[in-house]
Formats: C-alpha cells, sequence, structure tokens
C-alpha cells in the first residue's frame, strides 16, 4: 500500500509525462530527483489532483483517486516558495486546514499549539510571515500541513529558497517527520539532498522515470548516460572490450585502456568514472591502481570548496580536488601529471 | 531646465481650469447647496453610480476572477474588447444602448414586461454609468486576482480548501483591497458620466446634466457655483479614496486564536 502511479501520462503547457509507472511504500522517503524542465513539478501537481492525467490512474492506499478533488485526497504538500498566507499571522496560518475541514474550535486550538509546540514555533505564533526569515516560513508551512495529519506528505523543492544554515535545520526536521512513520514523496534537483534524505530515488528526465533504485543502487549502478552525468559521474566514455585479465576487463576508449573489475559480456559499453575517485599526482607513482594515465593540466574550475581540474590524457579526463589540495599541489596549466583510480572505481553503464 | 518647464506647463493646464472655476464660484456656493435641484441632482448622480457599481461588483468580479484563472479560445480578442466602452465617445454608449433598449426592441419589450423601462428612469441612469465604468472593474479585479500567487490557491486546496472556501478565505481577501479601487474608480468614473446618461435618460436629472441644464438655460454665471461644488465634491472624494486604498489592510483573522 501507499501511493501508487499506473501509466500517468499528462501534456500541459509544454511539459509532458510519458507513461509513468511508480510505486511509493507507506513510510517511504521516496525522492524524486531530476533537472529542471524534467517534469517533476507536473508530476507532483497531477498526484495532487491540479491537473487530471490524460492516461493512467493514481491509487492512495488502494483506493482509486485520480477523480477525486485535491481537498478531498489528504495528501499534504509543501511547495518550495514557502509560501504563507500574508494576511494570516502564523497561528492562523497553521489552524487553516483544519478550519477548512470545518474541525471544532477547542480542538483544533488543541492541535495547533501542540504542533507549534513541536515544531518550535510557539513563540512567533502572533507574527506575520512578512517578518519571518525564509527558513521560519518554510517551517510554519510545514507545520500547517502536519496539523492536519496527512499520511502522505510531497514536497517540491522544500529547501531550494532558504539559506543553507537554515536547509540543515530543516532536513533534520524532514528526518523527524520520517521517523514518525510519514510517507514523504520529496522531489529536488540536488543530489545531496536526495542522498542524505531519501530511502529510494527516482530520476526523472523529459518527463519520464529512467531508474528508481535505492541511493546506493543507484550511486554505484547508475542506469544509463543520463543518470550517471547527473549524479556527477563527469567521466563518461564510450568503450569497446578488449580483453578479459582474469576477474578485470579491459577495455578501449579512443586508444586509451582502462582497467575494469566488473564483469563486461558485450563487446561495446559505456564505462564511467566519478572525478572524486581519481588521484592526481606530479609523478608516476604507483599507488596499487590499475588504472594510470599521463596527461596535460588543460583547464581548472573553481567550485567552492573544490576545484574540478581537467587533464588531457588522449580524453578530457575531469578530476575534483579540495580547495587546500588544489593550492598544496600548485597546479599551472599544460603542467604534465598523472591520474590513478581503481578498476573498480570504473563503472559499466548498460 | 527644459522637463522642467513642460512639468510647470502640464501642472498649470491641469490646475487652472479647476481652481479659478472653484475660486470665483466660492461666493455662490451658499445659495447652490441651499438649491432643491442641484441637491437632488447630486443626490441622484451618487446613488445611481452606486447602484451601477454594486451591479459591476456582482458582474465583474467573477468575470474578473474566471478570465485570470481559465484560458479559452478567443481570451485576447474578449480582453480588448472589455475596452470598448472606455475608447468609444460616450454618445455612441448612449446611443447604443438606446437602440437595444428602447421600448419597442426585443430588449426593451422583455423588460417592459418585468415592468422595467429605460428612456428617461433611474434604471436607463444606472445602466448607461454601469456601461461606461465597466472596464474599470474588470481591470482592477483582474490585476487583483492576478497578483494572488496561484500556488497559494493550491496550498489552500491541499489543506482541504473547495474552490470556493479557497476563494473567500484566500483570494477574495488577498485580492480585496484591489477590487474596493475598482469600486472606487467605477463609482468616480459613473458618477461624473454625461454623454451615454443624457441620451438615454435625460430626466431624473444627474448633476453632470442639471449643470449642463443650467449653463445653456441661464447660462456661465448660473453654472459656475455648481460646478464649483461639484469640483469640492470631487476633490473630497479624491482625498476619500486615497485615504481608503493607503489605509494599511486589517489581518482578516487578526482578532480570532
Amino acid at each position: 500500500m501507499g501511493l501508487e502511479l499506473k501509466g500517468i501520462s499528462k501534456s500541459w503547457r509544454g511539459f509532458k509525462l510519458k507513461n509513468i509507472d511508480l510505486a511509493v511504500e507507506n513510510g517511504d522517503y521516496f525522492i524524486i530527483l531530476g533537472p529542471t524542465g524534467a517534469g517533476k513539478t507536473l508530476l507532483l501537481e497531477t498526484i495532487m489532483g491540479f491537473h487530471k492525467p490524460d492516461k493512467g490512474r493514481i491509487f492512495l492506499d488502494g483506493v482509486d483517486i485520480t477523480d477525486i478533488p485535491p481537498e478531498k485526497r489528504n495528501i499534504g504538500y509543501v511547495s518550495q516558495k514557502c509560501i504563507l498566507f500574508p494576511h494570516m499571522n502564523v497561528r492562523q496560518n497553521v489552524e487553516f486546514g483544519l478550519k477548512m475541514r470545518g474541525t471544532p474550535k477547542t480542538e483544533r486550538t488543541q492541535a495547533v499549539t501542540q504542533v507549534l509546540d513541536v515544531m518550535g514555533l510557539q513563540s512567533m505564533e502572533s507574527r506575520s510571515p512578512a517578518t519571518l526569515s525564509g527558513g521560519e516560513k518554510q517551517k510554519v508551512a510545514l507545520a500547517r500541513v502536519l496539523v492536519t495529519e496527512p499520511q502522505t506528505i510531497i514536497f517540491d523543492e522544500p529547501l531550494t529558497s532558504i539559506d543553507a544554515e537554515a536547509a540543515r535545520e530543516l532536513k533534520l526536521e524532514l528526518k523527524r517527520i520520517h521517523k514518525s512513520g510519514k510517507t514523504m514523496v520529496h522531489v529536488t534537483h540536488n543530489q545531496i539532498e536526495c542522498f542524505s534524505l531519501g530511502n529510494k530515488i527516482a530520476v526523472m528526465n523529459s518527463g519520464e522515470i529512467v531508474q528508481t533504485a535505492k541511493p546506493k543502487e543507484l550511486f554505484v549502478t547508475p542506469g544509463n548516460k543520463f543518470v550517471a552525468r547527473f549524479l556527477g559521474y563527469e567521466n563518461i566514455f564510450d568503450a569497446k572490450l578488449v580483453e578479459k585479465q582474469g576477474s578485470l576487463s579491459v577495455v578501449n576508449v579512443d586508444d586509451i585502456k582502462l582497467k575494469v573489475s566488473e564483469t563486461i559480456d558485450t563487446p561495446e559499453c559505456t564505462v564511467a568514472v566519478r572525478p572524486e575517485d581519481v588521484n592526481l599526482s606530479s609523478s608516476p607513482k604507483r599507488n596499487g591502481a590499475k588504472n594510470v594515465l599521463e596527461g596535460t593540466v588543460i583547464e581548472f574550475v573553481d567550485q567552492g570548496p573544490t576545484v574540478s581540474v581537467i587533464v588531457d590524457v588522449g580524453l578530457s579526463f575531469s578530476v575534483i580536488l579540495t580547495k587546500s589540495v588544489f593550492v598544496e599541489k600548485n597546479l599551472e596549466i599544460g603542467q604534465k601529471v598523472w591520474l590513478s583510480f581503481k578498476s573498480d572505481s570504473v563503472k559499466v553503464i548498460n | 531646465m527644459v522637463s522642467f518647464v513642460l512639468g510647470a506647463v502640464m501642472v498649470l493646464f491641469l490646475m487652472v481650469p479647476i481652481f479659478s472655476s472653484l475660486g470665483i464660484s466660492v461666493s455662490g456656493l451658499g445659495d447652490v447647496l441651499t438649491d432643491g435641484r442641484t441637491l437632488n441632482a447630486i443626490w441622484v448622480s451618487f446613488y445611481c453610480a452606486l447602484l451601477a457599481t454594486v451591479s459591476m461588483l456582482i458582474l465583474g468580479v467573477p468575470f474578473a476572477y474566471l478570465f485570470v484563472h481559465n484560458s479559452f479560445p478567443g481570451k485576447n480578442v474578449l480582453d480588448s474588447l472589455i475596452d470598448i466602452p472606455i475608447l468609444i465617445p460616450h454618445n455612441t454608449a448612449g446611443i447604443a444602448l438606446l437602440f437595444v433598449l428602447r421600448p419597442d426592441s426585443p430588449l426593451g419589450t422583455m423588460f417592459s414586461m418585468l415592468g422595467i423601462s429605460f428612456l428617461d428612469t433611474v434604471w436607463g441612469i444606472i445602466i448607461a454609468m454601469a456601461f461606461v465604468s465597466a472596464p474599470f472593474m474588470i481591470r482592477s479585479a483582474q490585476e487583483a486576482f492576478s497578483s494572488v500567487d496561484p500556488e497559494m490557491e493550491k496550498i489552500g486546496r491541499s489543506l482541504g480548501g473547495t474552490r470556493f472556501k479557497v476563494f473567500a478565505n484566500i483570494t477574495f481577501p488577498l485580492a480585496s483591497r484591489g477590487i474596493l479601487t475598482g469600486c472606487l474608480l467605477t463609482w468616480a468614473r459613473a458618477v461624473s458620466e454625461f454623454g451615454a446618461v443624457v441620451l438615454i435618460a435625460y430626466f431624473p436629472k444627474t448633476a453632470p446634466i442639471h449643470l449642463y441644464d443650467v449653463f445653456v438655460s441661464e447660462g456661465l454665471a448660473a453654472a459656475l457655483p455648481i460646478n464649483g461644488l461639484l469640483i469640492l465634491l470631487a476633490i473630497v472624494i479624491l482625498v476619500v479614496f486615497r485615504v481608503m486604498v493607503a489605509k494599511p489592510r486589517k489581518d482578516v483573522y487578526s482578532n480570532q486564536r
């Protein structure tokens, strides 16, 4: 039981959902991960009932809710925009859902007080939304949903519009809520969010679910080039199987030979290496790595706490160094370097 | 410097006719304020404009809401057509209304059966005022509804509110100031209408028609005090309008716990 989507298709204002099947079990923290424009918000809004699917059915705990209006679905919704009703104070915002459901005033007051206490919002109950920070607003929005006690809550990029510190706090809150037994469906384009929160991840691209897996499985065995690239595998190459050396396979990528620990059964495949799995050194020292490539530094890309170093080894290869390691190595454009990485860092993508 | 001079000319162009005619009429204001015909005409104008505003509030606000929240073929064309009453000469509007509402027209006959006649009646004044001022209400309400984030309505629905409850508790309160502005603009436009009203309902006389009547029959000197009174009333209305629109919105639920 839980939330189930069967063959959902929908076209709306240039966005498309194509035959989407999803099964979210009760108690899951289910992440839908995809780039901007993948159709994630359209999918959420279709689950919420704001769009009627062109094809397919949606089930909640075994009940077909496809034709049920949004207000009767009892699915909580937290938007990315930290939206509170500006003409109501914090308490009135939190109380809104119960009021809409006709809950008697005494019960309402009690329930709202309890949720405000649990969320640590009691001190700001009479404040106007205009006086709250983004993080505080999102917390109130969360309390407003929790007070209505939905089993399933949908989050549309809830950490996007708030600062890093508030996002960290809200993540902890989301984990706490999940532990209390709620089913969470969380849409994001941020892979860090997805691995730190989710227990299942569906990757979405161009209106399709391209892979659904547990986080570790997805990280280790991305299902295709798109998933690999989206999850940070910057070095992705088409390869040809050359030979098998015991448990290792040797593949050829543009005349560069790479040793792979996975078994390869097809003459052609795609291989991927995460840039943080590659070691960069200024001398050809061996560190037990099966793959050692000589190359020339051609570019640096500063990414804040890390630096991406692009090395030409006959292929363009990306390596990620922490800022301090980068400074210590004192690299220069045109400098000769050696890249090394283990054979099990080379992932085979079907 | 050139901008300053041009700006000054613009201000003088607008203010000199108003304040010079107001200044010259001050001495006669006392007589006008005790003149039953003038006071009655002002009363007719005010309450007909109020009824025209209420009717446009009832018809125009739901129309604006539907317009903002729905897409349909021909929406852009309809959007342009809404402004026609503002663009056409107002006596053209009067002629058009007279044509469709004359007693022997199908619509006029239908209303006659209900006991409603438009020629020289309050109904005629209201319908003419409503016709020329409708775009002000619709445009203001459209703008007000467009300013409410649709995401808020989605959140309201997801929290258990029906479409109507969400409209009543979220959309309308948030759009209310814009709609109030629309009401005031509609009323102000309606109360000053002459061209359309004069053709369909010369009687009972509204303030602009009474002023015209006095000017034609008794001359400029007799018309100036009435003119001054109408300008004074317009200034008072403008001040009230500014105060009402600028007043901070009181939270809808501010006293509730």
